[in-house]
């Protein structure tokens, strides 16, 4: 069982990679942020009682049934936002594609030792693995996501997702396969 | 192609990356689990405290089961589901009735108008009905 502190730890230690996962699907930070917290507070509402090892799969489960239904809530209000901007001249135009390459920090700070240059590449690459992640189909993303990132095993990965384990290897292979082509296609080895 | 090479230095990437998000971000997170941690339903480590100076089960603190409130949020969806056959059925009535009287009156006021037999019009109870319909 676990306990507040527990919990605390756990939240303190996944909650980034979480915050990143619902940013590459929703590609919104506000979005993104308040995902997460919902995600947290079901957690810890309902699921608190629950011993620590178990926490991961959960909270992962959690998440992409919020983000699922952000995508949910989504649809229907693009569909009414289609009927009644028929009904009003000109329109109104998604405005949400926010670019991955522009959420990363310009100055953080840190990395003192490092040249303009190679921090500027890094960045760069950095830049495009996410766009890349972001590019992947959902599923796909979903399952590499959660397998290699949250290094959840096999049948974890299949629990969170609400799937079988071989649509989990499936989805992490083409996964993988898709990212190290485009990696390839842009020139990062 | 090593999958799983690959995915390690993929992944390798995007750990780099958590260290530099926005403090924007990394404040609004802690404030998330802060506030989501203040929901917790009851502190466990009092419980724990007790259960560690006496060996006897602390008795338990978070709320009992909710069967009977689960129970009772579904019970809507089927008093729904009959009050709107109900109102499907009474519609349907409705317009079947209407339909009908709509017939009965285009009869009254045009075929049988029209093909009445001359013979019929000497009869006194026709002749009442006519004048109460025509009232």
């Amino acid at each position: 069982m676990a306990t507040r502190q527990e919990l605390s730890e756990f939240l303190a230690a996944t909650e980034r990679r979480a915050f990143k996962q619902a940013f590459y699907a929703v590609r919104n930070e506000e979005t993104a942020l308040d995902l997460v917290q919902d995600a947290m507070t079901r957690l810890v509402e309902r699921y608190a009682d629950r011993p620590e090892g178990e926490l991961a799969p959960l909270f992962q489960r959690i998440l992409q049934n919020a983000i699922y239904d952000h995508f949910r809530r989504e649809k229907v209000r693009r569909l009414w936002t289609t009927l009644l901007s028929s009904f009003t001249p000109g329109g109104a135009g998604d405005s949400d594609d926010t670019d991955p390459l522009d959420f990363i920090e310009t100055d953080p700070g840190h990395g003192m030792g490092e040249s303009a240059g190679d921090k500027a590449e890094r960045q760069q690459v950095l830049g495009i693995i996410e766009t890349e992640i972001s590019r992947l189909p959902n599923r796909q993303r979903e399952a590499f996501l959660l397998r290699y990132w949250e290094e959840l095993d096999v049948a974890e990965t299949a629990a969170a997702m609400g799937c079988s384990e071989g649509s989990v290897k499936t989805h992490c292979s083409r996964a993988t396969r898709a990212l190290a082509r485009a990696l390839r296609d842009r020139g990062i080895k | 192609m090593n999958e799983p090479a690959i995915a390690g230095r993929i992944c390798r990437a995007l750990d780099e990356e958590l260290g530099q998000l926005p403090e924007r971000v990394t404040a609004r997170l802690a404030a998330a689990r802060e506030a989501a941690l203040a929901r917790a339903p009851a502190p466990r480590n009092q419980a724990g405290a007790r259960g560690a100076a006496a060996p006897t089960p602390a008795p338990a603190v978070r709320p009992a089961p909710r069967s009977d409130a689960t129970w009772l949020r579904w019970l809507p969806a089927p008093v729904a589901t009959v009050l709107f056959a109900g109102c499907l059925l009474a519609v349907w009535h409705w317009s079947d009735l209407r339909h009908a009287q709509e017939r009965a009156a285009l009869d009254v006021a045009i075929l049988l108008a029209d093909e009445v037999p001359l013979a019929a019009y000497a009869d006194k109870g026709f002749g009442v009905y006519l004048r109460n319909t025509h009232r």
